[in-house]
């Protein structure tokens, strides 16, 4: 046997046990709605859910743990203990959830639903004494699904080591930003929109990736019918869809470079947008307004 | 159910296994990271969905997780612990089995393209041309990647041999 049929076999005999898991259609489906969160942040609906916590006592409400029985004279009566409220900000979800639970009280989810985020806010604060069983409201907002990784930022035009003194006229920042978007180095994200949009729309958005974050966004090339154009004196790609993978079709029109050796940028322009403008060569002339500050 | 996403269910039903086997070869790590990268592309198939569907999905799938299992391989260097087990229901004494394991560890050596250019041609048994297609590069790079990781693996038995003998 050659070399390249044992290789065969043993590939063919490596994976032979494999198989796909049978919930992969809603895995996907999940990622899916993820990625539209987090690159898009699309406008999730506010949802207020209301977390059923069983709290043991109140099932078992005769003989609750923490009473006291004071005797009256004529008769038992129940006193259920005040209690001091934790401090459960900054703790995920199930954590806050699961403290407030063990000293008797309930929590009660507000904000944007979010998959296990962090507890930004409390009401009652801690350190206050409610009396026992009494709801919590715990806010996730603003952890997700609008990110504030860099705070505010103006009018947005400086973030993430850069400045964009270009950009088409009539947009505003997204009031939104995030880190750590690509690789292991720093990387940062934000997008500006027409007024008014539904929350969660963009029209135009900007990643900025430094070190070794630079080469893994610049190394990563999905797109199609790529037009190497000048930005700088630096060779930039400039797509008609940088987010097709293999497949064609005008999408989301895209342009990547690097700025410095360890900085590259991405501008891409929304689908919706790009077909109200000239997404090329609006892309070229944000690019070229884009200057490093650092 | 629309009719979209019914025809993605019956493509993820068809084609998913067949892709995480490939992804499981192509990034030489764990299998959670091949899952992830499945995950990864589908996600991708499945946003662009009305779009691909009557236009070769699997191709652009596999397409996807071929950059993605590079550019990841690329970004982190590191010699991933084998955690993948064999199958099960391969026999413990089988004479080929040690040979398997080696061939398979020597692989997961290779740097990324050249284990994807391997990949392709031998598990996927795709034509040069196609394989070049898939990783956009030139026929010529396809042949020299896959004459010298063939060669890179034979030395590395040969020297196994040696060792052992």
């Amino acid at each position: 046997m050659t070399i390249e049929d044992d290789l065969a076999n043993a590939m063919a005999a490596h994976v032979s046990g494999v198989e796909a898991a049978p919930n992969l259609g809603s895995t996907v489906r999940r990622r899916h709605r993820a990625h539209v969160i987090r690159l898009r942040v699309a406008g999730a609906a506010l949802v207020t859910a209301a977390v059923a916590v069983a709290l043991p006592a109140m099932v078992n409400f005769g003989e609750p743990a923490n009473t006291s029985k004071t005797a009256t004279g004529q008769d038992h009566v129940v006193i259920r203990n005040n209690v001091t409220v934790p401090d459960v900000t900054g703790r995920r979800i199930t954590e806050a959830v699961q403290a407030l639970r063990d000293v008797g009280l309930k929590a009660v989810l507000s904000g944007r639903e979010v998959r296990d985020g962090k507890v930004i806010t409390q009401e009652p604060a801690a350190g206050t004494v409610v009396a026992w069983g009494s709801p919590i409201k715990l806010a996730q907002l603003p952890s997700a699904p609008r990110p504030q990784a860099l705070g505010d930022l103006g009018d947005g035009r400086e973030f993430g080591g850069i400045r964009l003194t270009y950009l088409p006229a009539g947009l505003e920042w997204g009031k939104w930003s995030k880190d750590d978007v690509i690789g292991t180095g720093k990387s940062y994200t934000t997008s500006y929109q027409k007024p008014g949009v539904p929350e969660g729309e963009y029209s135009v958005q900007v990643i900025v990736a430094h070190g070794s974050s630079a080469d893994a966004l610049y190394n990563f090339m999905p797109e199609l019918q790529v037009e190497i154009v000048d930005i700088g004196g630096r060779p930039a790609r400039l797509s008609k869809d940088g987010d097709s993978g293999a497949a064609g079709g005008p999408s989301t029109p895209t342009i990547i470079w690097k700025l410095r050796d360890d900085v590259a940028v991405e501008v891409f322009i929304s689908p919706g947008y790009a077909k109200e403008i000239d997404g090329l060569s609006e892309l070229k002339k944000i690019a070229e307004g884009i200057r490093a500050i650092m | 159910m629309t009719d979209d996403e019914a025809a993605f269910d019956e493509f993820l039903a068809t084609r998913s296994t067949s892709l995480l086997r490939t992804a499981i070869l192509m990034c030489g790590a764990t299998r959670h990271d091949a899952e992830d990268l499945v995950q990864h592309a589908l996600e991708r198939v499945y946003r662009n969905w009305p779009r691909i569907r009557r236009n070769n999905p699997e191709a652009y799938a596999k397409k996807v997780i071929v950059n993605a299992a590079i550019s990841r391989a690329r970004r982190r260097k590191v010699v991933q612990e084998i955690m993948f087990a064999r199958p099960p229901e391969t026999a413990a004494d089988s004479p080929d089995l040690d040979l398997r394991d080696t061939l398979i560890g020597e692989l997961r050596r290779l740097p990324p393209r050249m284990r994807a250019v391997l990949v392709l041609r031998y598990w996927e048994d795709q034509s040069e041309q196609a394989t070049a297609a898939m990783l956009g590069c030139s026929v010529g790079t396809v042949k020299s990647q896959a004459a010298r990781g063939l060669a890179k693996i034979r030395e590395s038995m040969d020297v196994a041999k040696e060792v052992t003998r």
